[in-house]
């Protein structure tokens, strides 16, 4: 058993930063003791492996990667906000590399825009049978002044997850806010057709989480509770399934579209 | 001379110089890739992470502290996307438990000599915050008052993990074969 303060010096002796007192100090000590002096050997031995141990060529294209990313965040700003449509311009302000106080200000005011929506909807007069004019189906849509149409919240309460997700069909574009409060790691995927793409994502809390996206699709992985605002182009109202998986069994699954109830 | 040279960098590149910010790349993404290869053990992460930890610098420069040095605030934006990416991967690893050997790209092959490939699966077995202080100090010859910097840790906290650490490191190699 070597004691911790000859630990100490074996350490500090192979980093070279022992005073001539103590590396006098330690010397003495191996001189006496067998296992100490092993112990320091080996570990003489470790630090010389990792000196032959070489540097990882990064990839060749690397810098331009990161260049180009940054050049992309860059661009967003530099289009004339002027010639841009107040809904095109809020969407673009959502996209990777904005700032985040516009982020939060713009998700206020949507929440703020929902509570209202809600009031109203509901001190409005229930639709009569020969109302036509208010009647809405599966194929109508609940519209706004700007033209959005809100589709029902998703809510779910699940073992391993619960929360909630909105979806607003704009002009030309679906924007989802999702809700996640999970103690264990899930994956929320969002499936579309070709008409639909995936056009921004934003973080609104630090947490844990990561995104990937595919031709088809959207993966959000997540642990922990969030808040998080996904848009999707598209031109034609399309519908998107939502899908939830734990531990790579799917949990929960539905389908959003305008006019859905 | 080297601080200062950073701090000029920075300057420029706040006051909106773009080549500046590739010149800090250019500097340090060898580094930045190198530190997130030996901490993540995986080629294409430690792409990923050199990328975010550059974009997130680029948007994060006006917050940084010109008393401090650029390096060590730069590291540990690295360590901190690092461990992000390492706790992610904790449960991406889950599903994929079919298949316990990770797979090495072409690249990475090149890249990597039969020692070296040893060392890094040994060091991927070290817990994170012992693996995170035996890469600074040995790959990065880092004191340990630069490293306590970097991971916002007292000195001794940075001796006591790297000489646990190593002395974990010592025992898996010579459990698989290397004499020392």
């Amino acid at each position: 058993m070597i004691p911790d303060k000859y630990i100490e010096l074996i350490n500090q002796e192979i980093d070279g930063v022992n005073s001539p007192k103590e590396s006098l100090e330690l010397k003495q000590y191996l001189e006496k003791n067998p296992e100490g002096k092993r112990c320091y050997e080996e570990l003489r031995e470790l630090c010389g492996v990792f000196r032959e141990v070489k540097e990882v060529a990064a990839p060749p294209n690397l810098r331009e990667l990161i260049l180009s990313a940054i050049s992309r965040q860059d661009a967003i700003p530099d289009v004339d906000e002027g010639r841009r449509g107040f809904i095109a311009s809020a969407l673009a302000g959502f996209r990777f590399g904005f700032k985040k106080k516009y982020a939060y200000i713009f998700a206020a005011g949507l929440i703020a825009g929902i509570v209202l929506f809600t009031v109203l909807s509901r001190i409005a007069p229930p639709p009569t049978p020969d109302d036509l004019e208010k009647l809405y189906g599966t194929i109508s849509l609940e519209k706004s002044a700007m033209g959005v149409a809100t589709v029902v919240p998703v809510d779910f309460e699940l073992a391993s997850v619960s929360g909630s997700a909105r979806f607003r069909y704009m002009t030309g574009a679906i924007m989802t806010e999702l809700n996640l409060s999970s103690e264990a790691p899930i994956e929320v995927v969002f499936e579309y057709d070709e008409k639909v793409s995936f056009d921004g994502f934003r973080a609104l809390d630090k947490g844990i989480y990561d995104i990937r996206v595919a031709e088809n699709s959207a993966e959000l992985s997540h642990l922990g509770d969030g808040n998080f605002l996904l848009i999707f182009k598209d031109g034609f109202q399309s519908p998107i399934m939502m899908k939830i998986f734990s531990e790579g069994d799917l949990v929960f699954e539905e389908s959003v579209y305008p006019g859905r109830k | 001379m080297e601080k200062e040279s950073d701090i000029t960098l920075v300057k420029r590149c706040s006051a909106g110089d773009k080549r500046a910010f590739e010149a800090l790349v250019g500097k340090y993404e060898k580094a930045i890739f190198n530190i997130a290869f030996r901490v993540m053990n995986d080629y294409e992460d430690a792409m990923d992470i050199t990328q975010s930890v550059f974009i997130k610098t680029y948007e994060r420069l006006q917050t940084f502290d010109q008393s401090r040095k650029f390096f060590s605030w730069l590291y540990r934006i690295a360590i901190n996307e690092a461990l992000n990416y390492s706790k992610m991967k904790k449960f991406t690893e889950k599903i994929d438990s079919d298949f316990p050997e990770r797979r090495i790209n072409p690249e990475e092959r090149c890249a990597q000599s039969e020692l070296s490939e040893h060392v890094q699966q040994a060091l991927k077995a070290l817990k994170f915050d012992y693996r995170v202080v035996v890469v600074l100090k040995h790959f990065h010859d880092l004191s340990y008052k630069e490293i306590s910097e970097i991971l916002d840790i007292p000195v001794k906290t940075v001796k006591s993990r790297l000489f646990t650490g190593r002395q974990l490191l010592k025992g898996m190699l010579i459990e698989r074969g290397h004499a020392l």
